[in-house]
């Protein structure tokens, strides 16, 4: 009777040991959905509009991933640079026009591993476009601290702090 | 006699005139050969200083972009961030060469952030090797955008 309950909270604990195991190997990545103005002085200087982010990592961080998806069909291509201390990194999507979540519509993933070996602290993101444009252009950010083992750091924030809006 | 002397001083001063219009616009230049890497998300870092030479407090950081690689190298593109802003929530200006290899530069784009420093960013939108070369100069506030003291240093290169 002992061994058995002592076998039935042995496998009890596993099971929510392997669940909390699997929910933070397998945390989906944040997308977080914005867009550029069209604000003046645009559309002439619009080209020069930018957005910034930041992402504050959290303890355990090691790198940040990085992708930019542009939402609008027909819109100028978009890109998305992150950049801490001396370190930057550049993603752009060529296609425009998609909201599906799958990887694939998004720009190819990068990532930015900060000089020394803290990676804790902030990230800072530029979106920005290659043309002038007149019109809203909304995109979606995918972003994840990561560990040393690639695994997904659970506090990641899931909003980032604007800095800009343009 | 009298003629001769203020046609002197005419001609000395039409040449301080043209020395200090030189030096009014007067930029510096990345190397020559500056060139990003073949990866998609390659990135050239590059921390600018301005400070005062004695022509005055500099205002912002000024800049303009040219590709040297063929017509159909990536298209590429400068980010210039301050890192204290002088004005709330203008931060950060993009801009992209239109053409590359054209021989001319993008439009200039500048961003005020005051004595100190600045990150220009060199990326492109495809995987490719792309030459480039950027003009920027630290200014004083408009209307006299004077030349002011400027250093730079490469601080990310061969991504």
């Amino acid at each position: 009777m002992k061994n058995s309950t002592l076998k039935k909270t042995f496998i009890a604990g596993s099971c929510l040991i392997a669940a909390g195991y699997a929910s933070f190997s397998f945390a989906a990545p944040k997308d977080y959905t914005a867009s550029l103005q069209a604000k003046p002085p645009a559309p002439a200087t619009s080209a020069t509009a930018t957005d910034l982010w930041r992402v504050t990592c959290p303890a355990k961080t090691t790198r940040l991933s990085l992708q930019i998806r542009n939402n609008t069909v027909g819109r100028p291509y978009l890109s998305a640079q992150v950049q801490v201390g001396f370190k930057a990194r550049n993603t752009t999507d060529l296609t425009a026009g998609t909201t599906t979540a799958a990887a694939a519509l998004f720009s190819p993933i990068v990532y930015l591993v900060p000089t020394g070996t803290a990676g804790k602290g902030p990230y800072f993101i530029q979106v920005n476009r290659g043309v002038a444009y007149s019109a809203v252009q909304a995109y979606t950010l995918r972003y994840e601290c990561l560990t040393a083992t690639g695994k997904p750091v659970l506090a990641t924030p899931a909003v980032p702090t604007k800095l800009q809006d343009n | 006699m009298k003629n001769t002397t203020i046609r002197k001083a005419l001609v000395s001063a039409a040449l301080m005139f043209a020395v200090a219009g030189q030096e009014s616009v007067l930029a510096h230049n990345l190397p020559t050969g500056s060139q990003l890497a073949t990866a998609i998300g390659a990135t050239d870092l590059w921390e600018v200083v301005c400070f005062d030479d004695g022509n005055g407090t500099p205002d912002h950081l000024a800049a303009s972009i040219i590709g040297q690689s063929a017509a159909t190298s990536p298209a590429l593109s400068l980010q210039i961030r301050a890192q204290t802003p002088k004005v709330a929530g203008q931060i950060v200006k993009s801009i992209r060469d239109p053409k590359n290899g054209d021989g001319a530069f993008s439009p200039e784009i500048s961003v005020r952030g005051g004595e100190g420093q600045y990150w220009m960013q060199i990326d492109k939108v495809n995987a490719g090797v792309d030459k480039y070369n950027v003009s920027f100069h630290c200014e004083t506030a408009a209307p006299n955008n004077d030349h002011t003291g400027t250093s730079f240093y490469k601080r990310q290169t061969a991504q």
